[in-house]
């Protein structure tokens, strides 16, 4: 007993040690090089070779108690540390133009011999990129006990209640899985890429991002890159959520054509296997999931059919900025396809009523189904349009794309699964029969939940304005900005549970439980969707002092307020955001247990 | 004078008898005064009794520089805020062709109703003006807006806001670009397209650092017809797409002590102002430096240290037109030879002085990188001074380049894209 304490403390202060290294490392490298970039950011005397770099601490604690409904069952309760994110970022961008002419003069030089062969290509333009990102999130080390120890992830596991909040949790044969693994630090090579350019071409290839599209907060057109909702959701800059890809992308540039100036025409193809980090199951910021059966994620190939690209078309007319944009993605919301494993040998009908008869139902789950998510690689179509109205000192910026044949998860009763065992072993929806058992003559079944398909339009239309408020501000300008989305699924199903029977499919959802969890497991959605977004900033004290509001409404009863501020003064950036969320139980209002207030000291070089 | 009885022989349809008067016109005594203007300095230096090159003006003696120096400088020195070393004055001729071209084409430019230029080629528009004129404020105002500043010029400074200890409480390191595409003295540099859509320049601006605004860029249009809306695109890393922006000439730029339109002086719409001349006189301004950065220091470490000269100056007042703009009034000291803006004062609509721009101007032919450069300044620095703040926004170059390559193409939308991350 005692050597396992001692190897669980050496554990820990091993963390501990990694977690204060990084820490450490990340401020003595901005210490160190602070003084020597902020204002000589190029590392040679010719300045073709930049550093600029940035080392943040993000605190969030949590303001309320977690819902009940949450997996997390003992999780935390008001001024718990949901996270405590230091994070590194180290840009460096060369300019090789000089070294390749053989014009450079400096200490870099001796490049130019290998370098030299690419004057051969003519180019106008060569520079390369990279980014190391470096992330640890010390909640899994020094936060919550509930953050330590492995989660309950299975059905098996029972149904979370607050009584069983005990520390550490003591749930005896439960199947767990580790998030702490995968999410407590990550070091990655975050983008590096080649940019080359001739007169009217220009190249990107290597990892990186790629924005199209118009929108702030939530996107449309701008699905090419996945993003990482592991460490925030929606509370965290999209930015930060980008997951770059394996790519090639070209713009080529028509300048003036007919009634259009700068026709641009814009191509890439991704080839990757990287796809969306959902948030798992154990994280702060996991939407509570139903009872828990063997996911398996199955991510892209990095084969021709699993290639993501497209092209989009940009140009102006007069004071319209116009683009199109056609491509192929997977979208970040995944495809929950629940089934019997083709590997397994079929369910035996049987075997499943006593498993039920006997109290082990959730065992017989878990053992015999299994979660496949799968990322559906889709098209999209979309435009953008935009123009001034210098009059109101805005800009009207509007977008609408369609999502071809993008799936949809349809409802299914609180024991949809166990439909067969219920109705006397009737072969409920979901399941068919795959042959006889030749011992007990009962009937072999296979599972597969529906999967619908359906057109779906989106749209927004948002105005930017900047101008005063003298009441409230004389010295600057306000930002304000104003979004309407709207998404309509074409081809929907509206039928209620109660008319398809209790265990068949009805109304498209999200696999999300319902928190009253009475006719309906999980949670629906609505055909035509809204979600409204008011973004008002200024700043006082020349940009030193810098207010914003944040104001999010889903028109399916939910939203979000986000006061912050941010305080500046060089190298340091100090915020204080808070984050208040409610409403009803859908879209943004699956957090709506988790208003948090965040701090966060930033020191940028 | 005679300029304007010419504008009124043009205004009864006699445009050739015009052409054939203005070129014998200034053949002769035109001539003289003309050049009077662009060189002022060529019959000697302006010489004001006590103000020696050499000397220094403190809070003891800034009395003797009361005739010559704003009287909103005249106050920061009585309060010991800064002493002003003084320099003699610089002969800084404007670039020939420039010059020769608006004395070929004086007097042919006029001003619409709209109160747009008429008939302009190239040059100075209103070489010659008549105080009296009611339009002289104006005038002078298309005069420092049609300024010679080179046919490109490249910048890489850092904005520094400094508060009242003078601590540098933000940076922003930036590099800028401008290319003009109209009115070259020499039409090689003249760029078709852009002279078949009217855009007289275009500016690029990408932040080097800090990393939290690094790869920001603005791209702004600016036309020849002053009464043409400015066309913007800004860049923004953090979601990395290139939008179309409305040019918000009242914004704080940088979210520093100055507006968008504060740029270099002055950026604006001229015919959003009421333009008033107050006159030509000989004040004490920032004098030229060398090459060399230039130093700030005194209060707060916001004035520049290098000397202050006696110089030529056209005295401009301008009153916004929008009963919402921040400012009341701004009075611009605008050098008679190279027409850049030295000084501007800013009150608020309450009447109280708000702040003050400096511009410190470098001669290039002290920098190696510019020696070959006739004809235009270095802008190395600039500084405004927030008095309702109580702090200011400082600006100097690392590195100025004017006239050296810049291809049309890197004022595009298409190379924000390639720029962006």
């Amino acid at each position: 007993m005692q050597g396992r304490q001692a190897t669980t403390y050496e554990r820990a202060a091993a963390r501990l040690r990694q977690a204060g290294l990084l820490c450490l490392g990340g401020l003595v490298a901005g210490v160190l090089l602070w003084p020597a970039l902020l204002y000589a950011r190029f590392l040679d005397e010719s300045q073709t070779l930049r550093f600029n770099g940035r080392v943040y601490n993000r605190t969030a604690l949590a303001v309320e108690n977690a819902g009940g409904n949450t997996r997390l069952q003992t999780p935390y309760n008001a001024f718990n540390m949901l996270q405590n994110r230091t994070f590194v970022q180290v840009e460096m961008r060369h300019d090789l133009v000089d070294l390749v002419e053989g014009s450079y003069e400096g200490h870099l030089s001796v490049l130019a011999p290998l370098l030299k062969p690419l004057q051969w290509l003519q180019l106008e333009d060569i520079s390369y990129f990279m980014t190391y990102r470096g992330e640890y999130d010390g909640v899994w080390d020094y936060g919550p006990d509930v953050f330590r120890e492995r989660f309950p992830l299975l059905s098996n596991c029972g149904q979370p209640s607050k009584q069983k909040r005990t520390s550490p949790r003591q749930l005896k044969d439960c199947s767990r899985t580790n998030p702490r693994r995968s999410l407590r630090k990550r070091h990655r090579l975050f983008e590096a890429y080649v940019d080359l350019s001739w007169e009217a071409l220009f190249l990107r290839i290597g990892r990186q991002n790629l924005s199209w599209g118009e929108t702030d907060a939530f996107r449309l057109l701008d699905q090419i890159n996945p993003l990482d909702a592991s460490f925030g959701g929606f509370l965290v800059s999209l930015d930060d959520r980008r997951v770059p890809l394996d790519m090639v992308r070209a713009v080529y540039s028509f300048e003036d054509v007919g009634p259009f100036s700068e026709l641009n025409i814009e191509g890439y193809g991704a080839f990757d296997k990287n796809i969306s980090s959902p948030t798992p199951a154990g994280s702060p910021w996991s939407t509570p999931n139903p009872p828990g059966m063997r996911g398996v994620v199955k991510k892209p190939a990095q084969n021709f059919k699993d290639t993501r690209g497209g092209f989009r078309v940009t140009a102006r007319v007069g004071e319209l900025t116009l683009s199109a944009a056609h491509y192929y993605t997977f979208l970040d919301t995944p495809e929950v396809r629940i089934v019997t494993p083709r590997k397994n040998p079929p369910i035996s009908l049987a075997a499943f009523e006593q498993a039920v008869n006997a109290g082990l139902a959730s065992q017989f789950i878990v053992d015999n189904f299994q979660a496949n998510v799968l990322y559906p690689k889709i098209a999209i179509s979309g435009l953008t349009a935009s123009f001034p109205v210098p009059k109101w000192y805005a800009i009207i910026r509007s977008e609408a794309a369609v999502f071809w044949d993008e799936p949809f998860f349809k409802n299914s009763g609180a024991a949809h699964l166990l439909g067969p065992v219920l109705s006397g072993g009737q072969i409920t929806p979901g399941y068919r029969q795959v042959g006889v058992d030749p011992i007990t003559g009962s009937s072999l079944l296979a599972y597969e939940n529906d999967i619908a398909h359906s057109h779906v339009v989106r749209w927004v239309l948002g105005i930017d304005i900047n101008r005063y408020i003298r009441a409230l501000n004389p010295q600057q300008s306000f930002i304000i900005s104003g979004q309407m989305f709207g998404t309509h699924i074409v081809d929907f199903n509206d039928t209620s549970l109660a008319s398809a029977g209790p265990y068949g499919f009805g109304h498209f959802a999200i696999p999300v439980s319902e928190p009253s969890r009475q006719n309906r497991s999980l949670v629906n959605i609505d055909q035509h969707q809204f979600v409204n977004t008011l973004s008002i900033s200024t700043s006082f004290r020349s940009g030193v002092i810098k207010p914003q509001l944040v104001f999010f409404y889903d028109w399916q009863g939910s939203w979000l307020v986000q006061p912050g501020v941010t305080l500046t003064r060089d190298p340091f950036r100090l915020t204080l955001q808070y984050n208040y969320l409610d409403g009803q139980y859908n879209g943004i209002g699956l957090l709506r247990d988790r208003d948090n207030l965040i701090t966060q000291l930033e020191v940028v070089f | 004078m005679r300029i304007r009885n010419r504008s009124v022989l043009s205004f009864t349809g006699i445009l050739s008898l015009v052409g054939l008067l203005s070129a014998g016109v200034y053949a002769q005594d035109g001539d003289q005064q003309l050049l009077n203007g662009f060189l002022p300095y060529r019959n000697g230096s302006p010489q004001i009794e006590g103000i020696t090159p050499g000397m220094t003006l403190t809070k003891e003696n800034v009395q003797l520089a009361e005739k010559v120096l704003p009287p909103e400088i005249v106050r920061v020195v009585q309060a010991g805020d800064f002493e002003i070393p003084v320099q003699a004055t610089t002969d800084f001729p404007i670039l020939d062709a420039y010059m020769q071209a608006s004395i070929k084409h004086a007097g042919q430019v006029q001003l619409g109703a709209d109160g747009e230029l008429q008939n302009y080629t190239l040059g100075q528009p209103f070489p010659l003006i008549d105080p009296a004129d009611p339009q002289a404020g104006l005038k002078a105002a298309w005069n420092y807006r049609m300024r010679y500043m080179g046919d490109t010029m490249t910048t890489q400074g850092v904005l520094r806001t400094i508060n009242s200890s003078g601590n540098t409480e933000r940076a922003v390191d930036t590099r800028y670009s401008r290319r003009y595409g109209m009115f070259r003295p020499n039409p090689e540099f003249n760029v078709a397209k852009w002279e078949k859509e009217g855009t007289w320049w275009r500016e690029h601006s990408i932040v080097m650092s800090p990393q939290d605004l690094e790869g920001a860029q603005s791209l702004t249009f600016h036309y020849a017809a002053d009464t043409t809306n400015q066309k913007g695109w800004a860049y923004d890393p953090q979601s990395r797409r290139t939008r179309s922006i409305v040019v918000n000439h009242h914004a704080a730029s940088f979210e520093a002590s100055f507006l968008i339109e504060d740029h270099a002086g002055f950026q604006g719409y001229l015919h959003n102002y009421t333009w008033k001349y107050l006159g030509e006189q000989v004040a004490l301004v920032p004098g030229f430096v060398g090459g060399t950065p230039p130093e700030y220091g005194g209060k707060s470490g916001w004035y520049p240290q290098s000397p202050w000269e006696l110089r030529q100056i056209v005295v401009l007042e301008a009153t916004p037109n929008d009963s919402g703009h921040p400012y009341g009034k701004r009075r611009f000291y605008i050098d008679r030879q190279i027409y850049s803006v030295f000084c501007v004062f800013v009150y608020d609509r309450e009447g109280n002085h708000w702040r003050t721009l400096l511009h410190t101007f470098g001669d290039p032919a002290d920098d190696p990188d510019n020696a070959e450069v006739k004809g235009t300044h270095l802008h190395l620095g600039n500084v405004w001074i927030d008095y309702k703040s109580n702090s200011a926004a400082l600006w100097t170059a690392d590195e100025v380049l004017i006239n050296k390559p810049l291809k049309p193409r890197k004022f595009t939308v298409k190379e924000m894209v390639r720029l962006g991350k």
